[in-house]
């Protein structure tokens, strides 16, 4: 059952929305003539329909017409605590910055172990055995039979 | 390092140094550091996609070149096409000049390339060359089996009463280059019809009718040629290999010889002189290896070994030749 | 006509040639599983191995590797929401909702059997239209080209039931990164914002990946549990019932298998298109629109037929014009170089013995791709008994390796995880992904072709109402608009859910 209603989050993501728009526009607006058609209309197009989204989140008769005819969607009714779900985007965020910094197998390693001895409050055991499983074949599938070289790292010089 | 015959055919290579630069040029230090070349693998750049006619070359070369390595490690090509093959240009000249990145390039398009993203980026001129990939491509002017144009007098008919529409590939391809440098010498007023990807589409591109005509390498258009899809109007050879079609000197632009696809391997700047000899005796040796000889002759590219002297110049007169007609390449 | 099939078929029935279609098949999968690597990887590897084969033997196991890849695609796609290929990732759409029902056999099976009868489906259309090959290649050129991406475009979007708004603005999303990197047809650089990496754009394969392995694996670790919640319900023998499945829906398969079949035959188009297309349109289709996303088995199908008919009929503009309609077909087009066949009307003249022996190849793969892929789902469909705890890293995990693997640059996996948060802010804030994937496919498309068609026509735009195929594909995008707008909002269905939508607190 869809719960049609805004909160905070959903005004948050309409002005980052907004935003990313507007600059968008902005920096395709000192193209070229012929390099800039398109992104300045889509641009545009796309602050007319950020503006619908925007107008039919309100109670006026319009607003339920542009309900009806376009069908935005709502929010979805099952709602995670937001403090769960920032905390998953970070982690996801944490072991990006790991690979970059510390390379592929290294990050792999620290990344899994941690994912499940943090968050999965699994033992050192299991942490360290399903780790050890993964960089080992990790580095078997794609150093060894694939002999593709493996990120090492910012931290250890690589490019 | 063994002198090999050179099988030149076009006269203007013929002026190439041929003055060897002693090996021992480092001392006996440098010598017993380069005897430990290599020791691990190398990378070799190629700033194209995979599958495309440049590609296929490298990926030729490399196992037979491999063999010919003094010590046994393994050759990876590594395609960079992003950028129109800037980024991979970009990467190859940065790299350490330890003879374990080594790349290959197409002239004159990279000059192009080279000049829109600025000597920030790479400089072509501070390449250490190798060796070519292959002779030099001579390119062609060429329509559609179907089109209207028979001869090259109705071409220059046309372009009087409009500009002539030319496909090409993006404006830093060497096609590109060659088509607007080719059309100025002629007098042919040009409009372009640019962006299509792959070393092939726009001369199908020609061939559908979106273009008049299309100038490309005389190897891209053998096979079509054959197949009775495409008719040459001209060809930018010394001596014309369609028979029928003016070369050079019928045209009366003997210049046109020189608009040619160089395709060439590279390392970064400042490579010691005994690793440069190291990798461009072990590719002028692939390029004579009888299984490269017949995979190459499959793509229609004729392998000749090169001296690092005779590479660079050709290189010269690839950048002497961009640097006449870079007013009109580089908008 | 008929003994040059035969003689395909007999050489390809020795025992050298069976077996190296065998590897390939193997290869095939295994590599079409895996996110990141793919058809083009393992054809890249096999490369060098096939310099001293002979060219039947080679395009042998170049048929078994491409026969097999869309298989595994399927398997991790529907397990695990990672689609190992691109164009797998339409069938995660109702792929991964099937098997979070535990109904991962149910979804494995149809996707089996709708990847076998599409590889034949597509191998019998490509056997009727190699002749006319060229005439194909010859219709589409960009005016036709930038229609179609139009076209595809307005179908996806349209195909977005209940949040048509969403879709537009995902829709419209997608083709603003498809506009960053390096225009080919103006040689300008476009919001790279000096970072070299996005020259070529924001890649299409990380995205995927991020957008559904990495952005579902957040999702699974916020949810908890194991991917199939219901554990006693995991039903692995309904395998059966699945192969069935695309049987009963033999309209769904047609119509996915012919999508695919004539999206392949495009010169550079691509696979992908053809799954999203085949998805969009069978939704359109259907009586029960609004159940698809949630474990429709129609889902499942259309794209996996979709993708193992184009697999067959994208080798016309390959073989035909030597123009690859994606990474995997070019890297193919070089070993049929290497090999000696140099494609272009003379091959289908001169090699047709080969070429017929290469379809050969390419079907039986794909069958056989089908059946062994089955014999793996017993011990696979146990991952999504697997707790998220322990998934859900190693999932991540190898999706990034595998990111980074495509082509050995590290900011791959950097845009990968940036995709699963995007990914995970779309399902959370119930935006489709569909449309956002096939705007960042056909955006670029759209406008280098338009650019183009401008440049043939001196900026005029009469162009498109010249030419017979152009005027076709307006026909159709009028029409598509027309039924959207006007047939589609008086579905039962849709009014009620927006009647819902309002009446609720």
């Amino acid at each position: 059952m869809k719960r049609f209603s805004g909160d905070w989050t959903d005004a948050v993501l309409l002005g980052c929305l907004l935003a990313f728009t507007v600059i968008f526009l902005a920096t395709a607006s000192r193209y070229s003539a012929d390099a800039r058609i398109f992104p300045v209309a889509v641009s545009t197009v796309m602050l007319v329909l950020l503006a619908l989204d925007f107008a039919s989140r309100q109670e006026t008769a319009w607003s339920k017409a542009l309900r009806t005819r376009l069908n935005p969607a709502s929010v979805l009714a099952e709602s995670y605590p937001r403090s769960k779900q920032a905390a998953a985007m970070a982690w996801v965020a944490a072991a990006a910055i790991l690979f970059w910094l510390a390379g592929i197998l290294v990050a792999v390693a620290l990344y899994v172990f941690g994912s499940l001895k943090f968050r999965g409050h699994r033992s050192y055991a299991a942490s360290c055995a399903v780790s050890a499983g993964t960089t080992l074949a990790i580095w078997l599938l794609f150093s060894v039979v694939l002999k593709i070289e493996l990120y090492r790292g910012i931290l250890s010089g690589g490019s | 390092m063994p002198r090999r015959p050179d099988i030149f055919t076009r006269r203007i290579f013929l002026t190439g140094a041929s003055a060897t630069v002693p090996l021992l040029l480092g001392g006996p230090r440098a010598w017993a550091a380069d005897s430990d070349f290599p020791s691990k693998n190398i990378d070799f750049i190629i700033p194209k996609s995979p599958g495309g006619g440049f590609d296929n070359l490298v990926r030729v070369i490399v196992p037979a070149m491999e063999k010919f390595l003094p010590h046994k490690v393994n050759i990876v090509p590594d395609n960079i096409p992003a950028g129109g093959g800037g980024k991979g240009i970009t990467q190859l000249y940065r790299s350490k000049p330890d003879g374990y990145t080594i790349g290959a390039v197409d002239l004159p398009g990279s000059f192009v390339l080279q000049q829109r993203q600025g000597s920030a980026a790479f400089d072509l001129n501070k390449i250490v060359w190798l060796s070519l990939l292959g002779q030099p491509d001579s390119f062609a002017l060429a329509v559609g089996a179907n089109s209207p144009l028979k001869t090259m007098q109705d071409l220059v008919a046309l372009s009087k009463r409009r500009a002539v529409k030319f496909t090409s590939s993006g404006p830093e391809g060497t096609a590109y280059a060659a088509t607007v440098i080719a059309t100025k010498i002629m007098g042919i007023s040009t409009q372009m019809i640019a962006g299509y990807k792959g070393s092939s589409d726009f001369v199908i591109g020609a061939m559908r009718g979106d273009g008049d005509a299309v100038v490309a390498p005389v190897t891209t258009l053998t096979p079509m040629v054959q197949a009775k899809t495409m008719r040459i109007l001209a060809s930018f050879e010394t001596h014309s290999s369609f028979p029928g079609v003016p070369d050079v000197a019928a045209l009366g632009h003997p210049e046109l010889a020189q608009i040619l696809l160089v395709r060439i391997v590279g390392a970064p700047p400042g490579l010691p002189a005994g690793i440069r000899s190291v990798l461009s005796t072990a590719l002028n040796q692939s390029m004579a290896d009888p299984q490269t000889v017949h995979l190459a002759k499959n793509l229609d590219v004729v392998m000749t070994p090169h001296t690092p002297e005779q590479t660079e110049t050709i290189v010269r007169q690839s950048a002497a030749l961009f640097d006449k007609w870079k007013q009109y390449l580089v908008a | 006509m008929l003994h040059l099939w035969l003689s395909g078929l007999e050489g390809l029935l020795q025992a050298r040639e069976l077996l190296f279609l065998a590897a390939g098949m193997m290869m095939g999968l295994f590599f079409g599983a895996i996110p990141g690597l793919g058809g083009a990887t393992a054809l890249a590897l096999l490369v060098p191995f096939t310099y001293g084969l002979d060219p039947f033997t080679a395009l042998a196991l170049a048929g078994g590797v491409m026969g097999g890849v869309p298989m595994g695609g399927s398997i991790t796609a529907i397990l695990l929401n990672a689609p190992g290929t691109a164009p797998s990732a339409a069938t995660c759409l109702d792929g991964h909702p099937l098997a979070k029902q535990g109904k991962a056999g149910l979804a494995l099976g149809a996707a089996a059997s709708a990847n076998a009868v599409g590889g034949i489906i597509g191998t019998v259309s490509i056997l009727a239209i190699l002749p006319l090959a060229k005439d194909i290649v010859m219709l589409f050129g960009p005016p036709e080209l930038f229609l179609l991406a139009v076209l595809g475009l307005v179908i996806v979007a349209t195909a977005s039931r209940g949040k048509m708004l969403h879709g537009l603005i995902s829709g419209a999303f997608g083709l603003m990164i498809s506009f960053v990197g390096y225009n080919d047809v103006t040689g300008v650089q476009r919001f790279t914002m000096g970072i070299p990496y996005l020259w070529d754009g924001v890649r299409l394969v990380p995205a995927l990946i991020g957008l559904f392995a990495v952005a579902e694996m957040i999702h699974l670790s916020i949810r908890g549990g194991s991917i199939a919640s219901d554990v006693e319900a995991i039903r692995i023998t309904s395998m059966s019932s699945g192969l069935l499945e695309t049987f009963r829906r033999w309209r769904t398969v047609l119509r996915g298998s012919l999508i695919g079949t004539v999206v392949g035959a495009i010169p550079g188009v691509g696979g992908t298109v053809a799954s999203f297309l085949s998805y969009s349109m069978t939704v359109q289709a259907s009586n029960d629109p609004d159940s698809f996303g949630k474990g429709n088995i129609e889902g499942v199908i259309a794209p996996e037929a979709a993708i193992n008919a184009k697999d067959c009929s994208c080798l016309i503009p390959t073989l035909a014009f030597g123009i690859p309609g994606g990474a995997e077909m070019a890297v193919f087009l070089g070993l049929l170089v290497l090999h000696g066949l140099q494609p272009g009307p003379l091959m289908l003249i001169d090699h047709q013995v080969e070429i017929y022996g290469l379809i050969w190849a390419l079907t039986a793969s794909c069958v056989l791709a089908s059946f062994v892929g089955l014999l793996f789902v017993r011990p696979l469909a146990k991952l999504t008994l697997l707790d998220s705890q322990i998934l859900v890293p190693v999932v991540i995990a190898v999706a990034l390796v595998g990111s980074y693997a495509i082509d050995r640059s590290i900011e791959n996996s950097i845009l990968t995880a940036l995709f699963g948060i995007l990914g995970y802010l779309m399902i959370r804030f119930d935006y489709p992904r569909l449309t956002i994937v096939v705007a960042l496919i056909l955006g670029s498309t759209a406008e280098r072709n338009f650019n183009q068609s401008m440049m043939m026509s001196n900026g005029s735009l009469s162009i498109y109402f010249m030419r017979t195929v152009c005027l076709c594909l307006l026909a159709i995008l009028v029409a598509v608009l027309a039924y959207t707008v006007f047939w589609g909002s008086k579905r039962p269905n849709s009014g009620a859910a927006a009647r819902e939508a309002i009446g609720v607190k």
